[in-house]
């Protein structure tokens, strides 16, 4: 086992390449994960992930390691992609997979998942972060809170409502429609 | 528990989020209510299409290595920078001490001229010509004495000096007797 993210934290503080280099290969794939849940496309969540870890090194000195490493780098990547996010959509330049589940005919495994994938990214900001720290990282209500800056009870509700409107979105794909909303 | 939870309680009671107590309830309210239950296996069939979709969103070892190598060479960059800000900031700080401590020089020295100047001793005093020619102005404005500035009448009082001491008696026939 290799040495902890606080004892890499604390070497990159102090000018240690290699360590920051080391925690980037062991955060890469799971931040990679998130950018591309919440930006929609590889490039850009190439790009959010680069961003990300610039700004982490930037910051270091001022981790402290009152959360884990994990928590405070997912943190300034949802800040950074939210950023990113608004100015996309200022300039009405949504980005989408699908087109919907509109005119396909029969759903496949491969629709229902490019439905999914789009019907997550059309979620508001808020309930699009929570779904995809919970759902995709398994972050618990108290780390998602922590990174969110908010509270765990309005993570439950988000969490919840956020579970409403993509069963809405992809109704299509239920065998029967006798669930309560 | 009879009535049945709110679909945010089953929401926490999913992400097993809730306190014991109310995860006890829930549990026993699942087990005997089908509308419970359907909701339970919604929310569990939505995280699992989540789940998998995600493992599906892997970096690619090609972007792993541009993501590993663009971040390596930024910060090399810009620790450079930072090196190259701290050495100016140095020899800024090393030329504004320098300066202080010039000024402070001259101020101290024209302090000590002034004093030795003033008790009038071991000082060789400067002809007067000399100290009159020292503080001539280079735009004199004789010939207005209601608006003579300080510099013009040191300028009329050294032509003065200079008529009266420097130019023979013969080229000045104005104080030849009558």
């Amino acid at each position: 086992m290799g040495p902890s993210d606080l004892d890499l934290c604390r070497a990159a503080a102090d000018g240690d390449h290699a360590a920051f280099d080391l925690l980037v290969g062991r955060h890469t794939p799971r931040l990679f994960r998130v950018a591309l849940s919440l930006c929609g496309s590889r490039p850009d969540a190439e790009d959010l992930c680069q961003e990300t870890f610039l700004a982490a090194y930037e910051g270091i000195r001022q981790f402290a390691g009152r959360s884990s490493f994990r928590t405070w780098l997912t943190a300034i990547l949802i800040r950074r992609s939210s950023r990113a996010w608004r100015k996309r959509k200022r300039d009405s330049r949504n980005v989408t997979l699908g087109d919907g589940q509109a005119d396909r005919g029969e759903l496949s495994a491969g629709d229902r998942r490019l439905d999914l994938i789009d019907a997550i990214r059309s979620l508001p900001d808020e309930f699009r972060e929570v779904v995809v720290l919970r759902e995709m990282e398994g972050f618990s209500y108290e780390e998602i809170a922590e990174v969110m800056e908010v509270p765990c009870g309005t993570v439950q509700s988000r969490l919840h409502r956020a579970r409403m409107i993509l069963r809405g979105k992809l109704a299509a794909y239920r065998p029967d429609d006798g669930v309560r909303q | 528990m009879t009535l049945c939870p709110t679909t945010q309680i089953l929401s926490a009671y999913h992400d097993g989020e809730i306190d014991v107590a109310t995860a006890d309830d829930v549990r026993g309210h699942v087990a005997i209510c089908r509308q419970c239950q359907g909701e339970l296996d919604e929310m569990k069939a939505l995280s699992m299409a989540i789940t998998d979709d995600a493992e599906a969103l892997g970096v690619l070892p090609i972007e792993l290595w541009r993501i590993q190598s663009t971040v390596r060479m930024s910060i090399g960059k810009a620790d450079a920078s930072a090196s190259l800000r701290r050495t100016a900031a140095f020899l800024g700080a090393m030329a504004a001490s320098v300066l202080i401590i010039a000024t402070a020089w001259l101020v101290d020295l024209e302090r000590t001229a002034a004093q030795v100047d003033s008790v009038g001793a071991a000082v060789a005093v400067a002809p007067d010509w000399e100290r009159l020619a020292s503080t001539l102005h280079t735009e004199p404005r004789p010939g207005i004495p209601g608006d003579m500035s300080p510099y013009s009448l040191r300028y009329a009082v050294a032509v003065d000096w200079m008529l009266r001491n420097h130019v023979p008696s013969e080229r000045k026939p104005w104080e030849k007797p009558l």
